[in-house]
């Protein structure tokens, strides 16, 4: 399962940060972070194309390091979501990195719909930090 | 009807009359309803309203190609969710000027057709130009929307897209 | 990179595609200029496509070859290493593949046997000195006739055989160069026919190698079977097949892989591994299979990852992996540049990025491992290192075989030697920051911000760490910038934190400030005070705490530094909107009258601790002039207390200059110490930064109470125009529009001043207002009673009395409504006043005219002849809502029509020439244009009939001009009169032969005779000759010539009476006239009848008393003008 997952704003501001390695935090946000880039590209190259296929908002793999294989995924309001996954666990398939996305965003728009929460802000409701822990792999 | 279908036009009434009467009463003295009252705290839940909306309804959409890839969505399932039926006529300039007509506005299905309460028309169509707005405005899309009304319940939207920034 | 990193390097010539080697002798380039041609023919242009691959070399007549070595049995030989270190290098530049060898001969020379003999031993020669080596021999015959190979060369033939029978030369290897222009196509063949020489020479080499195989054994000879298959591998690199090449360098790497990995050999197996693994991406990439070069790299790293090696020289596993790394980078990079597509997640700034990796691993280890190394071991066990056969062994035991036991002391020197040079001699630092360069600058190519910047942070942590705390600075700002601007704060607080120690280090006090200040808001209660606490030590000049966890040696010489560290400027100026300031401010102008601007400031500081600022100003700047100007707020508390909010004024007392104008708030400057060199200014935009308004909108969501909310609600107001001085004289403009066209309007304008000091500089100003279109403004006039004004019109006034009064009037030459600006502007007490009207009025026709030629019975004329009566009609309706009043007006006629004079009522004119039959009636001979002094209101008209004569003939011309002054009926002496012209309609003027004049009383009387007088007028001067007839008629009887001829003699006339007898009453036809011309000479002669005859006559009934007619008979022609109301 996953080690990292992001939630990213419109502007590329994170919303929600969270991963199992307390002491790798910033390195996670680094490689976040820099995922972005390709995320970037991946919506230009789209928004050129026009290809209909191309539109999906699960962007699939984005790049692999030798400890992490990064995940990317685009909302219709241009959230970006982001997951990590520990290169060492192959045997994660395409389908359930899908399924984990389309939870996530679930979890987030529900969170939008919050009453308590103010779009833009990072999410600090505790329902929305559950739904993302059950997902972050237990080590 | 069923009376959940109907739950809307009540709240979204009761919304208007709310506000209306929450409006400092030194403008208008007369006590009737004030019809002139300062739209734009309507216009706000209704933008505060599509911007949440918009998340949860285009969750399951392959991502917009385009702007009017984004209003058409707008115009037949976003307003079919939310109004029973869609727009009936979009008209646009492709220079980001959008025309949305509406030929029985759900929010004005009940009152008189013609112009009998036609001064009342920007209350009740204030939520729907917000709504819009903010849905849009979470698109990406930051518009300007108007509204017009000449005869009840028929109703035009006006989406005017700056053309400066990115669809 | 130092060179002291020698062991790592790779050799250059493995980085190159090897080309086949050609020696080129007997070309003289120095004193023969042909020879010269022919070797910048050979090699210029050497990197073009479609030359072949190959490099030539240009020998000496006693050039000397490397000798080969003696071939020994493979049998007792074990070898001494891998690969040999000066290989390739000869093969590249010393054993060439073919040597050529270029004489001046022609066929038919003279001295052909010795020529030829010295032909032929320089090719012995060269043989000889090649000899042992498979190395082609070729002769190239420089000649200067072109060969026609139309014709049969008997002599050529039989001479070139002569000479490889001589010099044992196959027919294939002599060649024939010809001096002329086509000089660089005969070269390009021979280079082709030099290839081909070339490939069969490598092809030779490689199948000797082939041939050893067979004595090879594999427990022996492991090593050889890699340098063979390398060797044939590199072979076929120089002969351009890469498909062959590619298998042989992939043989050679599996070898390798073969080998047994002992201390003795793992250095010298991993340097060759990486050379051939080298090979084997290029020729990868050269074969246009990317994919594959990747993955075989991939392959090779995988397998040699974990082969550590010796433990104390761990470091050297890293240097060397990040080596592998960055030479693949630069190959990647390489083939980038030669077109390969690199693609956002594979480019060689990822192979960089992990070569710096390596590098930083190798450091780390470097110095756990190698820090009390203080001694170089003497002897130098590195010593020959530069003098080694074989590439990768170490220099201590050079050709030592695996299998051999270690000499532990020499190994322990050796090992020393390393440790010693790796962390005494080696700046790793350097290696990082270059590597990390070049990963930088791969990054940004292929659209990778992000990523670059993460690398460039850990540059920045590399420049710390190698004390170059300057530069550290310098990027940790720049990336704390991009950070900030997409807010990620988890990696913006780490960074503060490492560029608030580095501004630290280097005592940077503009820097140091400016993070404080930004480090306040995003620290923990307790680092926020200290971080306070240290801002305020700096500007009052101190030395500041050290930063958490910094070396102590470091910390002592910074506060060294700090205790005289000032900033370059006197004091250092933070841009707050740049970051979430910990203090927020917003500015609004509440009053900005001609006499007091005041700013109200909000202050709202999140510091931890009160603080005293130094000074507080308002930067006030004026759109469209440059000049900026500071004013002070005044305040007696000096104290930023947190929390509250706090609410300053600015009081401005604003230029003359600068009323009615705008003014803007450009900044707010809040200084922090006094101290030059020490004092940090905050400068604010006066909006309050709020750290999240990326959407104004999504504001609205915000639940905010208590300071905060009151905070938000203030609303900033930074620019404003200031506002003048109330005026006390007004400014009254009456005028009653329309204005009539051509008419000059009148404006009065009425000033009452109620000013109590005197007042200074009064103007009135006019000028069309700005939307005036070119067509209006083109057609309108401004003046004051006695003169024309041109716009915009500026007039002095003087309001010294209480009252004035001023008329100006407009002339519209067009019917375009038009607008006035009126302006009235004055100074009193120092203050400019101004204020101002818009005067607007459309425009209207004042009148329509029109005009028409009668004839004298008021026939309406389409021409008039000559010498015959003919009358001008004009009518004048009035379209002004406006009475207006016509001054005068006169008939201008052209100089050959003449007015006529009038019979008329004496009461109505003065001076007339009395008749002497009736007193009442005068003969008016120069009558006046009945308009003048006419006062027409709306949709009232008049008429003027004219009697005219013109005396001679003339084209279609107006007759005349109606001329009118007039005005608008109303006040005199303030009403400007109008002149207009208005021309008379053309009309054409024709000769007139013949006239003819009728004589009768005004009306006759029943059953009463009726004398009728026809008269007809010869003007002509000849002879004509007509016929009279007049018809008979049921109206009345007559008596006269029924039927004539008549003889007009020139200048004649002849009168014919009739006495006529009505015998009805009322309007009566007279019998009709007619004349005729018997030689049909004189035209339009029915027109002169009917123009002459009265339409009908009118005939009295009888009556009981006859009485005297009651008008006298006046001449036909006159009748009274009228003005007519309706």
């Amino acid at each position: 399962m996953a080690v990292c997952i992001a939630i990213i704003g419109k502007e590329n501001a994170p919303k929600y940060v969270a991963c199992t390695e307390k002491d790798q935090e910033l390195d996670f946000h680094y490689k976040v972070h820099s995922s972005l880039d390709i995320i970037e590209e991946k919506l230009s190259a789209t928004s050129l194309t026009k290809g209909t296929d191309l539109r999906e908002q699960c962007l699939g793999l984005l790049y692999a390091t030798e400890e992490h294989k990064i995940y990317g995924y685009v909302t219709n309001t241009k959230i970006k979501i982001v997951i990590v996954i520990d290169a060492n666990h192959t045997g994660l398939r395409d389908n359930e990195i899908r399924a984990m996305f389309r939870k996530l965003h679930g979890a987030y728009a529900d969170a939008v719909c919050n009453p308590f929460y103010i779009p833009g802000d990072p999410i600090t409701s505790k329902k929305f930090c559950e739904t993302v822990h059950g997902l972050l792999v237990k080590s | 009807m069923v009376a959940d279908e109907i739950l809307l036009e009540l709240l979204h009434a009761e919304l208007v009359n709310y506000v209306c009467s929450n409006e400092p009463k030194e403008k208008e003295p007369s006590g009737q309803l004030n019809k002139h009252c300062n739209l734009s705290t309507l216009e706000y839940f209704g933008f505060s309203t599509g911007y949440k909306l918009i998340e949860r309804f285009t969750k399951d959409w392959s991502r917009f190609k385009d702007e009017l890839d984004t209003i058409k969505f707008i115009c037949t399932d976003f307003w079919t969710s939310i109004y029973k039926k869609p727009i009936d006529n979009l008209r646009t300039n492709h220079q980001g000027v959008y025309v949305l007509q509406d030929r029985a506005f759900r929010f004005m299905a009940k009152i008189s057709n013609g112009t009998q309460h036609l001064d009342a028309a920007p209350l009740y169509i204030a939520f729907t130009s917000g709504l819009l707005r903010g849905a849009l405005a979470n698109l990406g899309i930051n518009s300007i929307v108007t509204a017009e009304v000449q005869s009840m319940p028929a109703c035009k939207f006006h989406i005017q897209v700056p053309r400066n920034q990115m669809p | 990179m130092t060179s002291l990193d020698r062991d790592f390097e790779f050799p250059a010539e493995l980085l190159v595609q090897p080309q086949a080697l050609v020696g080129i002798s007997g070309l003289d380039t120095l004193n023969n200029a042909v020879h010269r041609a022919v070797w910048d023919a050979l090699s210029a242009s050497r990197r073009q496509q479609d030359r072949p691959p190959v490099q030539f070399k240009l020998l000496a007549a006693s050039h000397e070859f490397p000798r080969p070595k003696s071939k020994k049995s493979y049998d007792q030989h074990i070898p001494k290493g891998i690969l040999k270190r000066g290989w390739m290098h000869k093969h590249l530049t010393q054993v060439p593949s073919v040597v050529v060898v270029f004489c001046d001969l022609d066929w038919d020379d003279p001295q052909w046997e010795e020529r030829k003999i010295e032909c032929v031993s320089r090719v012995q020669s060269l043989r000889e000195a090649l000899k042992g080596r498979g190395s082609r021999v070729c002769l190239v015959l420089i000649q200067r006739k072109t060969p026609n190979p139309a014709i049969d060369d008997t002599l050529g033939t039989e001479r070139a055989k002569e000479i490889f029978q001589a010099a044992d030369l196959s027919n294939k290897s002599l060649y024939i160069l010809p001096h002329n222009e086509h000089l660089l196509g005969f070269t390009a063949k021979l280079e082709s026919a030099f290839y081909d020489l070339a490939k069969s020479y490598y092809q030779h080499e490689i199948r000797q190698i082939k041939q050893h195989r067979e004595h090879l054994n594999k427990k022996n000879h492991q090593y050889l079977y890699v340098r063979h298959h390398f060797k044939i591998g590199f072979f076929c690199e120089l002969r351009q097949d890469l498909v062959t090449a590619h298998c042989h360098y992939e043989e050679a790497y599996n070898s390798l892989l073969e080998a047994r990995l002992l201390d003795t050999n793992e250095f010298e197996v991993k340097t060759v591994a990486g050379y051939i693994s080298y090979k084997v991406s290029r020729v990868h990439f050269a074969m246009n299979r990317p994919r594959d070069a990747i993955s075989h790299f991939r392959a090779h790293i995988e397998h040699y990852r974990h082969k550590t090696g010796h433990n104390l020289l761990l470091f050297q596993h890293y240097a060397w992996l990040s080596k592998q790394f960055s030479m693949f980078a630069e190959l990647l990079e390489e083939m980038a540049h030669q077109g390969f597509p690199s693609v956002q997640t594979q480019h060689p700034g990822f192979y960089y990025k992990s070569a710096a990796k390596y590098s930083e691993q190798r450091k780390i280890i470097a110095n756990q491992l190698c820090k009390n190394i203080t001694t170089y071991p003497d002897p130098d066990p590195l010593a020959n290192w530069d003098k080694l056969e074989f590439y990768g062994q170490r220099p201590w035991r050079p050709c030592q075989l695996s299998a051999e036991p270690l000499d532990p002391d020499l190994e322990r020197q050796g090992i020393l030697a390393i440790q010693y040079n790796e962390f005494h001699n080696i700046d790793e630092s350097a290696i990082i920051i270059g590597l990390l360069g070049n990963a930088i600058s791969q990054f940004k190519k292929y659209k990778c911000p992000r990523m670059r910047r993460h690398l460039v942070v850990q540059m920045a942590d590399e420049y710390y760490e190698s004390k170059d705390y300057g530069k550290s600075l310098t990027l940790l700002t720049h990336m704390l910038w991009d950070y900030r601007v997409e807010k990620w704060y988890s990696i913006v607080d780490r960074l503060l934190v490492k560029a608030l120690a580095t501004a630290f280090l280097s005592a940077a006090v503009s820097e140091y400030l400016t993070l404080c200040l930004e480090a306040v808001s995003r620290s923990q209660a307790q680092d926020a005070v200290r971080v306070v606490q240290n801002l305020v030590t700096v500007t009052n000049g101190g030395v500041p705490e050290p930063e958490a966890n910094l070396p102590i040696e470091e910390v002592a010489s910074a506060q060294q530094k700090w205790s005289c560290a000032r900033s370059e400027s006197p004091s250092v100026v933070v841009d707050t909107s740049l970051f979430v300031p910990p203090v927020q401010m917003k500015a609004t102008i509440v009053h900005h009258e001609y006499n007091s601007l005041r700013v109200k400031i909000t202050v709202r500081s999140h510091l931890p601790v009160p603080i005293n600022f130094s000074s507080f100003k308002v930067c006030l700047s004026h759109p469209g002039s440059q000049h900026m100007t500071e004013h002070a707020v005044t305040t007696q508390a000096q104290t930023l207390v947190p929390h509250e909010i706090l609410t300053f004024f600015c009081d401005v007392l604003p230029e003359p200059s600068d009323v009615g104008k705008i003014v803007q708030i450009s900044s707010i400057l809040l200084a922090i110490g006094n101290i030059v060199g020490r004092t940090v200014i905050l400068s604010f935009n006066g909006l309050g930064t709020d750290p999240n308004s990326t959407y104004p909108e999504l504001m609205f969501f915000k639940q905010v109470k208590g300071e905060d909310l009151e905070f938000m609600k203030v609303k900033p107001c930074l620019s404003s125009v200031i506002s003048r001085r109330d005026p006390l004289v007004s400014l009254k403009i009456s005028h009653k529009s329309p204005a009539l066209l051509h008419e000059w309007y009148p404006v009065k304008v009425v000033l009452e001043n109620h000013e109590t000091s005197p007042i200074s500089d009064a103007f009135l100003t006019f000028n069309l207002a700005q939307s005036t279109d070119q067509q209006a403004s083109q057609a309108t006039e401004f003046s004051d009673l006695n003169s024309l004004l041109s716009f915009p019109v500026n007039v002095k006034v003087d309001l010294n009395g209480s009252k004035l009064e001023k008329c100006f009037f407009v002339k519209s030459e067009n019917l375009i409504s038009r607008q006035l600006d009126v302006r009235l502007s004055y100074v009193v007490e120092g203050h400019c006043c101004i204020s101002d009207t818009v005067v607007s009025f459309d425009v209207i026709e004042a009148f329509s005219h029109s005009s028409k030629y009668m004839a004298v019975n008021y026939d309406a004329l389409e021409e008039v002849f000559t010498s015959d009566v003919f009358r001008i009609e004009n009518k004048v309706t009035s379209q002004s809502p406006w009475p207006m009043v016509i001054h005068s007006a006169q008939l201008q006629l052209i100089e050959n029509v003449k007015r006529e004079g009038v019979w008329c009522y004496k009461s109505n004119r003065e001076g007339l020439v009395k008749d002497q039959n009736d007193q009442d009636w005068g003969y008016d001979a120069e009558p006046k244009c009945s308009f003048a002094r006419v006062t027409l209101n709306e949709n009232e008209w008049a008429v003027d009939v004219t009697s005219v004569r013109a005396s001679r003939p003339c084209d279609t011309s107006s007759l005349g001009t109606l001329q009118l002054t007039w005005s608008r009926a109303g006040a005199e002496g303030t009403v400007k009169a109008t002149a207009s012209a208005i021309a008379l309609p053309e009309v054409r003027v024709l000769e007139c032969l013949l006239s003819m004049d009728v004589d009768i009383p005004g009306n006759g009387v029943l059953r009463q005779f009726y004398p009728v007088k026809y008269i007809l007028s010869n003007h002509s001067c000849r002879l004509l000759v007509l016929q009279l007839s007049v018809d008979p008629s049921e109206n009345f009887l007559f008596a006269g010539p029924k039927e004539c001829d008549v003889h007009l003699q020139p200048n004649s006339s002849k009168e014919f009476e009739y006495n006529m007898f009505p015998l009805f009453c009322g309007e009566m036809k007279l019998p009709k006239v007619q004349l005729k011309s018997a030689d049909n000479s004189v035209p339009h002669l029915d027109l002169i009848v009917s123009r002459a005859l009265p339409e009908s006559v009118f005939i009295f009934p009888q009556s009981r008393h006859i009485s005297e007619p009651v008008e006298p008979s006046i001449p036909a022609g006159t009748i009274q003008n009228d003005i007519q109301t309706v």
